[in-house]
């Protein structure tokens, strides 16, 4: 099987600013991938030329062993992007949110009927938010609507789920639960996930295959192997260290 | 219109995107103009300028050159100051440019009410095809492309279809006010609706509500159309935002709504006896003969007269076009005054004579129906003879070379 995302030599600036350079990274199906670095490293920039929103000016990128701009199998793939892209003064249900997902597989004249609605609804459960398809989007929790996203993502099956920055403003005890569902995602359904986040620590012990990006790729392997290594003073500076606890 | 305005309001309040709809309408302004100097219809002119303004606009904002609305103002104010030379040009403002202004039901001619309802059933029928898709751009244009929706296509089709929007909107509620219509029952209906399939139902609604009550309004009281709709359309969004402050459930939310609607609609109606006034004076008109000499021809009308000032008032307000065609209309003000006269409620198109006190007709224009024109000649008057649109030259009587003899009354 092919690798679901392949970097080539990826290189993007805005202007004389070099936010990325010489990337190559690969995601095979199965990954757990974690995508980490600190502010500016480049990280939403490598997110938005993955899904096809930026083209980058050196190198070639491939999803699911096509250019995105030719892309056109986007059921397969689910984004979750930043809890704060809904604006919660907009009238609009959880259950709405969700079924956008299937714009995808659905054709221009085919209403949303009690097949799509079973869907919504099963990947509202999936994220434990089937109570609450009703309610306004702009009613939930932080933790609650980044679940909402996810069942979004969740709604057209995807075999590659992309999420970014899924954990901003969740208190810590949904982070836990949040990481036991995407464990779940992961070994029994066997989704492969990309997360980007700013937040070593956490994401480290979580995903099977490690990124660390600060403009360059600095380390990208096991996250065992990244802990341990002297990289970590390359990607954050001296000052950061990790602190693991295991229990 | 009520339909089309709030089904693309939806789609664009929520992304920032009100004052696209208010360009356009400037915009389609000077379209107007263009038709008006070439004398083609001024909504095909409004149309082509419009669609193209629409290209314009989105080719720069997907360039990214079109940062903020400071460049949606330069394109607002370009439409309108071209207009505005355009129109000087020509023969300065007029009674249809006054219509396009501020909105005329009344002065829409049947061919341009076909294409207005083309223009309005093929902007429904788009959105309703791709209202999906456009839902998902409103929530998240990023989600969007990763769902394989065209984006960039449809943002185009977007503002096209806005564009179309204006058109149909302009002649009813008037350049100026185009964007409210589009803007105020998008609003209300966001406040009250549950999800986002409801909340485009109650704005809709809203703006049918709107639409039925300020025809209404305006025809009863004499005010301009398209600014009793707007006015309507507030009138609702306030009772709306001051009846979700009370903590009431949604049934009694509901009925107040209901409620509300009743009363604007009770008020309108309330006021319904002043084109029963006009009625009962026109029908109390005397009627008697006067002459008209026109070179060497000498011919004896029969006319109704508007002696008392009541009579004057009303004229031929809320009367019928078969009565117009039938009917003419002395005005006998005593003495010579300046005046002038006005077409609102007035179903056809009338020419008037004015004619000073020793009986010479110096003046015959034509008046056009609308809520907002006034018609008068240069220079004082005595008397004005109202009669159907081309009856002067019909009877060959010109401005300056004619005479109105009235018998002495009584």
């Amino acid at each position: 099987m092919r690798p679901f995302v392949e970097f080539e030599g990826v290189g993007v600036s805005y202007g004389e600013v070099r936010v990325l350079d010489g990337i190559n990274l690969t995601v095979e199906p199965g990954d757990f991938l974690g995508i980490i670095g600190p502010n500016g490293s480049g990280k939403t920039t490598l997110l938005r030329v993955m899904l096809g929103l930026l083209e980058p000016q050196e190198g070639s990128v491939r999803l699911f062993g096509q250019p995105p701009a030719a892309f056109r199998e986007w059921r397969r793939l689910g984004y979750v992007p930043q809890r704060a892209a809904l604006d919660p003064s907009l009238p609009v249900t959880v259950g709405e949110v969700v079924a956008t997902g299937l714009v995808a597989s659905l054709g221009i004249f085919q209403r949303i009927g009690s097949r799509e609605r079973t869907r919504v609804k099963e990947a509202l459960a999936r994220v434990g938010m089937e109570a609450h398809a009703r309610a306004r989007i702009g009613a939930l929790s932080t933790g609650q609507q980044q679940r909402v996203l996810i069942a979004r993502a969740l709604v057209s099956d995807p075999e590659l789920i992309i999420l970014d920055e899924p954990t901003g403003g969740v208190d810590p005890e949904a982070q836990t639960s949040f990481y036991a569902m995407l464990q779940h995602l992961s070994r029994e359904r066997e989704v492969t996930l990309i997360l980007v986040s700013h937040d070593i620590g956490v994401v480290a012990k979580e995903v099977n295959k490690l990124a660390c990006l600060n403009r360059r790729l600095i380390f990208h392997g096991r996250p065992g192997d990244f802990l341990s290594d002297a990289a970590l003073t390359a990607l954050y500076g001296p000052a950061v260290r990790i602190i693991s606890h295991d229990h | 219109m009520a339909i089309v305005c709030p089904l693309i309001g939806v789609f664009l309040v929520p992304r920032r995107l009100s004052l696209i709809a208010d360009t356009l309408a400037h915009v389609a302004l000077a379209g107007v103009a263009i038709g008006l100097l070439m004398g083609a219809s001024p909504i095909v002119g409004a149309l082509i300028v419009t669609v193209v303004g629409a290209f314009g606009i989105e080719r720069l904002r997907s360039h990214g050159a079109l940062q903020g609305d400071a460049a949606l103002a330069v394109f607002l104010s370009g439409g309108f100051a071209l207009a505005v030379v355009l129109i000087s040009l020509a023969s300065g403002f007029n009674a249809d440019l006054f219509a396009i202004l501020f909105g005329s039901i009344l002065t829409v001619s049947p061919a341009d009410v076909w294409l207005i309802s083309a223009l309005g059933a093929v902007v429904v029928a788009t959105i309703l095809l791709s209202y999906r898709r456009l839902f998902v751009i409103t929530l998240h244009e990023d989600l969007a492309r990763t769902s394989g929706v065209p984006v960039t296509a449809l943002n185009l089709m977007l503002t096209l279809l806005t564009a179309l929007t204006t058109v149909v909107a302009m002649r009813m509620v008037g350049v100026l006010l185009v964007s409210a219509m589009i803007v105020i029952p998008t609003l209300t209906g966001f406040s009250l609706g549950r999800n986002f399939r409801r909340a485009t139902i109650v704005a809709i609604v809203v703006a049918l509500a709107a639409v039925g009550l300020g025809l209404t309004a305006a025809y009863y009281l004499s005010l301009a159309a398209g600014g009793a709709v707007v006015l309507t359309a507030l009138l609702i969004f306030a009772g709306v935002a001051v009846l979700r402050r009370i903590p009431w459930g949604p049934r009694a939310r509901l009925a107040a709504l209901v409620l509300l609607c009743v009363s604007v609609a009770a008020g309108a109606s309330a006021q319904g006896d002043e084109c029963k006034r006009w009625r009962e004076a026109f029908a109390a008109m005397p009627v008697r003969m006067v002459t008209v000499q026109a070179g060497a021809k000498t011919m004896a009308i029969r006319v109704k007269v508007a002696e008392t000032s009541e009579q004057a008032a009303a004229g031929f307000q809320c009367s019928t076009p078969q009565e117009i065609q039938k009917t003419l209309i002395l005005f006998d003000f005593g003495r010579e005054i300046y005046s002038q006269f006005h077409m609102n409620h007035v179903p056809a198109a009338l020419d008037i004579a004015f004619i000073k006190g020793d009986g010479s007709i110096f003046s015959i224009l034509k008046m056009e129906p609308s809520p907002t024109a006034l018609y008068g000649p240069m220079g004082n008057f005595r008397f004005a003879l109202e009669a159907r649109a081309g009856f002067y030259e019909s009877q060959g009587i010109k401005q300056g070379e004619a005479r109105l003899t009235v018998p002495v009354p009584r």
